[in-house]
């Protein structure tokens, strides 16, 4: 390929990134309105927000489902991540003070 | 327990231990001295508590010291000499557990496990501890690991607790940071983050944290306000001549002032000092 052909295709597959972290940061937002639901069911029933139990349930289902080239333990990283920093968001609501 | 219920100042005070020791509403001091030295000594710090009308005592048989030459406790014979002092003045003893077979002993002897910062990460210990405490109004207070997160701090509690038993505390006990003028670096902020997490008690050791007694005041009332359930303070009769700890050690007359002073932080936040 000449050079205005690879800056072509490099441009092309940098637009579908864009377009999959669109998605991903729309799923991310739609992830966090659904917790956001959970959390104030558990506000109402006074259950804790603290619940290793079930991100562990989380963390196992997604390298369960991890077709790669990520490894597991990586998506592990990153889903906890994920997993805290929507639950961080929640602790600062007022039901929790 | 409604997590949504509120005080007056908008802060969760009415989270409980099933055994007594963190009830609503309220602020529990636990204050001794670090070790119990001898039955003279411990005794008269003991008195002191009880004189300041706390209900708690705290004094170490086993001792995790850094050095293996520093004094280690007078362990079993110490924990005798608790048990005897406290049925004699009516406290309930905290006390620290260092070694899974020494578990049922301390429970003979005291009516709170406490597990140090250093044995946070010990969850063989742990797991045994929350079996052994299950289904009795023994307690735990499990202190912060001292390059803990908070993260990994609720994770231990959780060894504890999946045993069965909900009568566990968390601990503060500060960090170590770059900062050398205080021994460690009390972190008020994980007091407020645990305590949105999860629905366990959190009190402070403003002692350990500090190093120094000149702090352990200040630190005390900044705790109250920082919507911590308590305090786990050191104590001693004479300061001058403990064996462990000493400039960290709140002297009798400091002691007796302590009350007086946290009840209008406490008040503020809806809390009764116990």
């Amino acid at each position: 390929m000449d050079d205005a052909g690879t800056q072509d295709r490099i441009e092309e597959l940098r637009n579908r990134v864009d377009e999959v972290d669109r998605e991903l940061v729309r799923s991310l937002n739609e992830r966090a309105r659904i917790v956001q639901e959970i959390v104030a069911i558990k506000a109402e029933a006074g259950k804790a927000l603290f619940d290793p139990r079930r991100e562990e349930e989380i963390l196992r289902k997604v390298a369960e489902e991890n077709e790669g080239p990520i490894y597991d333990t990586s998506l592990r990283e990153i889903f906890t991540l994920i997993l805290h920093r929507i639950r961080d968001l929640e602790v600062q609501r007022e039901e929790f003070r | 327990m409604s997590i949504s219920q509120k005080s007056a100042a908008g802060v969760k005070t009415n989270v409980s231990t099933n055994n007594g020791l963190i009830q609503p509403g309220s602020f529990r001091v636990i204050a001794g001295p670090c070790t119990i030295e001898s039955y003279e000594q411990f005794v008269a710090s003991a008195k002191a508590v009880k004189q300041a009308g706390y209900e708690y005592v705290r004094g170490g048989a086993f001792k995790p010291r850094t050095s293996p030459y520093s004094f280690q406790g007078l362990g079993e014979d110490g924990l005798k000499i608790m048990s005897e002092v406290n049925g004699e003045l009516g406290l309930k003893g905290v006390t620290e557990v260092m070694d899974a077979s020494d578990i049922e002993l301390v429970m003979e002897h005291a009516q709170i496990i406490q597990v140090g910062a250093r044995n946070m990460a010990n969850f063989s210990l742990l797991r045994r501890i929350g079996e052994a405490i299950a289904g009795t109004d023994h307690g735990v207070i499990l202190k912060r690991g001292l390059a803990a997160t908070v993260e990994e701090w609720l994770l231990a509690a959780e060894y504890i607790t999946s045993g069965g038993s909900e009568n566990v505390v968390l601990c503060e006990r500060g960090i170590r940071t770059f900062e050398t003028s205080t021994r460690f670096t009390l972190d008020l902020s994980a007091v407020i983050v645990a305590k949105r997490l999860t629905d366990l008690p959190v009190i402070v050791d403003p002692s350990h944290a500090a190093g120094r007694r000149d702090l352990v005041v200040p630190l005390s009332k900044a705790s109250v306000a920082a919507e911590a359930d308590g305090l786990l303070v050191e104590s001693h009769h004479d300061p001058q001549e403990a064996l462990c700890d000493a400039e960290q050690a709140l002297p009798v007359e400091a002691l007796m002032g302590l009350r007086e002073a946290l009840q209008p932080f406490a008040t503020a936040m809806g809390r009764e000092v116990l």
